[in-house]
């Protein structure tokens, strides 16, 4: 029987990107922008449906490539076109959870750049992951989406 | 042009009722016995909660007080281990007016005979609308109307 643990964090980062922020909102808006970084360091997105809009639902599966296991499935709660979006996930792994997230992405004109604030409020549950482990991959999702700006 | 801004905030807290898991988790879990503690003050009226308790599931009330604005609660469960834990989001509106949106865990740990309650949100108040003082006394409320719900079972 799983021993059942709940570890709640808050992550924050922030990112200054040389583009406006309508192209930093649109590589979250957009499918053919957003799958050029959204997934951590080298892994893999083996299947990806989008539906940017309050209300809608995505499903991701991902993870390293010979075993893609991770499905995150997200819930757009909240969208400001070109400021700010907020949305939940769970993870699981092969139905297992790992974790669930409140994300508050916030995009901001910063003198010629961007300022993107990134808060992730994160409960990581039976011990399947943690707030180091996760800061890491959202960093590197993050510095993705300044290579595609300048790409 | 509306201001934008957020704040995040997070509180828990920690009840003990005399009651074991089994029941109390029951008290979320079932539609009838969740109605008769989770609302307003007596003055909003009659609950009009709706529940589909399961993974993915919605759930959804409002109320407020009389020629007051109404508040909305509008929540998708995230994770559900029987007796063990339950964790969702909500939103919540005033009138039309998104003020929040909370990620909220609750787990039930046996202690002796009855419970141990831990509720922990971790919210994000948005454009102003900052009251994360006011939504932990707000479940403070709740859980003494689950405490009177349970003793009265």
């Amino acid at each position: 029987m799983t021993a059942r643990s709940a570890q709640h964090g808050t992550i924050r980062l922030e990112r200054r990107y040389k583009a406006a922020p309508a192209r930093v909102f649109a590589a979250w808006a957009e499918p053919k922008a957003r799958a050029k970084w959204d997934v951590p360091g080298r892994w893999v997105i083996a299947e990806q449906r989008f539906d940017f809009r309050e209300g809608g639902r995505e499903l991701k599966r991902f993870g390293p490539k010979d075993d893609p296991r991770f499905v995150a499935d997200t819930l757009y709660l909240d969208i400001v076109p070109d400021r700010r979006i907020v949305f939940s996930y769970s993870m699981t792994s092969r139905g297992e959870p790992i974790s669930v997230s409140l994300t508050t992405v916030e995009i901001m004109p910063d003198g010629q750049q961007t300022k993107l604030l990134l808060t992730e409020q994160v409960a990581f549950l039976d011990g399947k992951d943690n707030a180091a482990n996760r800061e890491e991959g959202l960093a590197s999702m993050l510095d993705k989406i300044g290579e595609s700006l300048a790409a | 042009m509306t201001e934008r801004s957020t704040k995040h905030a997070t509180f828990a807290i920690e009840r003990t009722f005399a009651a074991p898991p089994s029941r109390v988790f029951a008290a979320y879990a079932d539609v009838k016995s969740k109605a008769r503690w989770f609302g307003g003050p007596e003055d909003w009226g009659k609950s009009n909660l709706k529940l589909d308790f399961k993974v993915g599931g919605r759930e959804s009330e409002s109320g407020g007080p009389p020629g007051g604005p109404v508040h909305y609660y509008n929540a998708i469960y995230q994770d559900i281990v029987p007796d063990e834990r339950i964790v969702l989001t909500y939103e919540m509106h005033l009138d039309k007016t998104r003020i929040s949106v909370s990620l909220g865990t609750t787990e039930f740990k046996p202690a002796g005979a009855g419970t141990r309650l831990v509720y922990t949100e971790q919210a994000v108040f948005l454009d102003g609308h900052d009251d994360a003082g006011g939504r932990e006394q707000g479940f403070g409320g709740l859980f003494d109307q689950l405490a009177r719900f349970l003793e009265m079972q």
